[in-house]
């Protein structure tokens, strides 16, 4: 991944975004309730073979996450180097907390490790429809404090 | 930031810290609706009490956004302590727009770090804020 110059916003390739989402577990999934409000929440993710997978309590993101549509988005900021980056994933929405097939069996044994307590016993996979990425570096003046 | 206090395992941040939180930062993240699929953005914002304000160019955020319902949020995991706020409100554009919200937003100088123009003002009115916090790996 090269580094873009300075005032320059560069998009990310497929393979960029997809190095990105494999070296982060903390990301923000987007739903939309039955008032067609958005919502968000983060989540410890793990991400492989297309599919994001995160791990929940009975509550709102399970009640919505059946064929929802969804959006998955992580970013970071380094400050050194003033660098933004985002990724976002558009995807479909599934609980597999009882696996259907060999695909989502295997997703039950991946390191999802939530960081916030209290039990977590429902599985939950994005399937990744879309997945974009920008990069930038800041030609923001530095703030004078 | 409370970040560093002892918290209780999980527990919820009333509303005026939640305030005094989203004062303190200025990296956040919208969640909008475009045609029935919710889509999320970072953006540099800056607060005016319970309104977020945030420039940007012509776009999905521009046209999306203004008068529907939005999200908004914030988060941090460090030094052995995680939260996150949530708002929801509705968006207006306050790029020329004279009533108070627009006001407010215009007053605020969020600061774009993104390079491009962003001529245009999105203003949030928070309506309902939520905020918890937790011990990691506790």
């Amino acid at each position: 991944m090269l580094d873009p110059r300075p005032g320059q916003l560069e998009i990310l390739g497929e393979g960029d975004c997809v190095k990105l989402l494999r070296s982060h577990d903390l990301g923000r999934i987007a739903l939309v309730d039955r008032e067609v409000r958005p919502l968000i929440f983060p989540v410890n993710y793990f991400f492989d073979e297309g599919v994001i997978v995160f791990r929940t309590a009975p509550g709102t993101k399970l009640e919505l996450v059946p064929g929802a549509y969804v959006s998955f988005e992580i970013d970071g900021w380094d400050p050194d180097e003033r660098i933004g980056w985002s990724v976002l994933v558009k995807g479909i929405a599934h609980d597999i907390t009882n696996p259907r097939g060999a695909p989502t069996g295997r997703m039950r044994f991946w390191p999802v490790r939530p960081m916030a307590p209290g039990s977590r016993e429902h599985w939950v996979g994005i399937w990744a429809n879309e997945v974009t990425g920008r990069k930038f570096q800041s030609d923001a003046q530095r703030p004078t404090t | 930031m409370k970040a560093n206090e002892p918290v209780a395992e999980l527990e919820e941040i009333p509303e005026a810290e939640c305030l005094e939180i989203l004062g303190q930062h200025s990296l956040g993240r919208i969640a909008i609706v475009v045609d029935g699929q919710p889509q999320i953005f970072p953006v540099n914002y800056a607060m005016s009490g319970r309104i977020i304000a945030f420039r940007t160019a012509a776009g999905s955020k521009l046209s999306y956004a203004p008068r529907s319902k939005v999200s908004f949020e914030i988060d941090k995991y460090d030094s052995g302590v995680g939260w996150s706020v949530m708002v929801q409100g509705v968006a207006v554009d306050a790029t020329e727009a004279f009533d108070d919200v627009s006001w407010a937003a215009r007053g605020a100088a969020p600061r774009p770090l993104a390079p491009g123009a962003k001529p245009h003002w999105v203003a949030i009115e928070a309506r309902k804020i939520t905020g918890r916090r937790f011990r990691v790996g506790a």
